[in-house]
């Protein structure tokens, strides 16, 4: 069952061709092409075999349980991402996540799937998907707005002094943020099948899959990342604020 | 009457003081006394700790904090505007909040402006320093609370501006005022709080 793994052989011989050419003019990058080639094929086995195991339970409560873990180990990359500190990021993401991620992974499961939805084959694909494609959104949209916050306080200052609530106060930071965080989700439905074929619609087409099947499955796809981003970005970034002023109205010193 | 008591700033500086309606008062005091603390913190701009604060009878929780801020109007130094915006622009921020949704100007800093449709950042640092003070004047607020908004100005305007203070004065409303020059006020309801 496991021979599979032996058709990897050309494409790691691939990567050790590069790597003994780099390595004498450039020893750093050859070493972490590697070290990186090492990780995605070792975790993405690990994967399989964590996955084979998971997938032979049909119970809603595994699904769950994957569910959890998953989103926790997202926020945590969000909290490792974030350069500056910020009072309950974990929680924050982990709200933000279990908010607007859980919900669209089950709608998008149930629309593939409707009598089987909660089976862990069908829903964790989805969320995986979904996590991972927002998590740079949510982690850009974060910083941005932390590092506008941080340098233009004057500005939120004068805006607090005319009378602003904190919203108002902080409307300007709270919409770049949002569009830092947002736009290369913009980017990428906009460069897609002209520039770019996604490569789970690529998956999809390789195993014969009639193509508008699998333009229309990745249409869906793209629109769930899209409002995935956007409704995780908004809850964090509205807590976020929130911890920057205190319960009295005064801006946290 | 602008009463404050034991006022706990952040710099653990502990401040009273009383203003009467119509008084000009200058916070003097050294670099880092904690003037403009005091100022923010009047404002609820900043945290801090107290007694009392009121004014004419009104304490802190009897009004949002949002409400608060437009009745003690803090004026900081640097003058901070949005990216192309116009002096006109710059004069109607405050009227696109929702304090100041059905508010009637009773003063018209457009009276004393030639230079409304230019865009902000081309004014000199002592122009944008004036159209704020004109904008803040502008408001109603019962306090104001100026945090060395003269520093880049003329002599000339400054007297003006110290001219205009006197309506305000008559009308009952409060300045309290950090400033390193020595301004020649007269004799008309001022003093100096020292930090």
């Amino acid at each position: 069952m496991y021979l599979n793994l032996l058709n990897l052989w050309p494409y790691l011989a691939g990567i050790l061709f590069i790597y003994l050419y780099l390595k004498f003019q450039y020893r750093e990058l050859a070493k972490e092409i590697l070290w990186a080639t090492l990780r995605t094929s070792i975790q993405l086995i690990l994967l399989a075999f964590a996955l084979e195991q998971i997938f032979k339970s049909q119970l809603f409560i595994t699904s769950l349980a994957i569910s959890l873990i998953m989103t926790i180990n997202s926020s945590g990359q969000i909290v490792r991402r974030s350069k500056r500190k910020i009072l309950n990021l974990f929680w924050i993401s982990l709200i933000s996540n279990i908010f607007a991620i859980w919900p669209l992974a089950a709608l998008f499961s149930m629309d593939l799937s409707l009598g089987s939805w909660t089976e862990p084959q069908r829903i964790l694909p989805l969320l995986g998907m979904l996590l991972g494609n927002t998590l740079s959104g949510v982690s850009i949209g974060i910083s941005n707005f932390m590092e506008n916050f941080g340098e233009k306080k004057n500005e939120v200052i004068t805006m607090m002094a005319l009378g602003a609530t904190i919203e108002e106060a902080s409307h300007r930071f709270f919409y770049r943020a949002l569009k830092a965080g947002i736009n290369p989700q913009i980017n990428s439905m906009i460069s897609m099948g002209i520039i770019s074929i996604p490569g789970m619609m690529a998956g999809q087409l390789i195993s014969n899959i009639n193509a508008m099947d699998a333009s229309i499955l990745q249409i869906k796809m793209m629109l769930s990342i899209c409002i995935g981003t956007l409704i995780s970005i908004i809850i964090a970034l509205k807590f976020v604020r929130k911890s920057l002023f205190l319960s009295t109205g005064e801006l946290c010193s | 009457m602008l009463v404050v008591k034991d006022m706990k700033l952040l710099n653990e500086k502990i401040v009273n003081f009383e203003a009467r309606p119509g008084e000009l008062v200058f916070i003097k005091g050294k670099n880092g006394s904690g003037k403009s603390l005091f100022l923010k913190s009047l404002a609820k701009i900043i945290p801090s700790t107290f007694r009392e604060v009121s004014l004419n009878g009104f304490v802190t929780s009897d009004f949002t904090p949002e409400v608060w801020r437009s009745k003690l109007l803090y004026l900081p130094s640097e003058v901070c505007f949005s990216e192309l915006e116009t002096v006109h622009e710059f004069l109607n921020v405050p009227f696109r909040l929702n304090c100041y949704k059905d508010f009637i100007p009773s003063f018209d800093p457009l009276r004393h402006l030639q230079n409304c449709h230019e865009r902000m950042d081309i004014l000199s640092s002592g122009q944008k320093q004036r159209v704020a003070l004109l904008r803040a004047l502008s408001l109603n607020a019962e306090v104001l609370l100026i945090d060395e908004c003269f520093s880049q100005i003329d002599s000339t305007t400054r007297e003006w501006f110290m001219d205009l203070f006197k309506k305000f004065q008559n009308e009952g409303k409060i300045i309290l005022m950090v400033s390193h020059f020595e301004i020649q006020t007269g004799h008309f309801a001022t003093r100096e709080f020292f930090i």
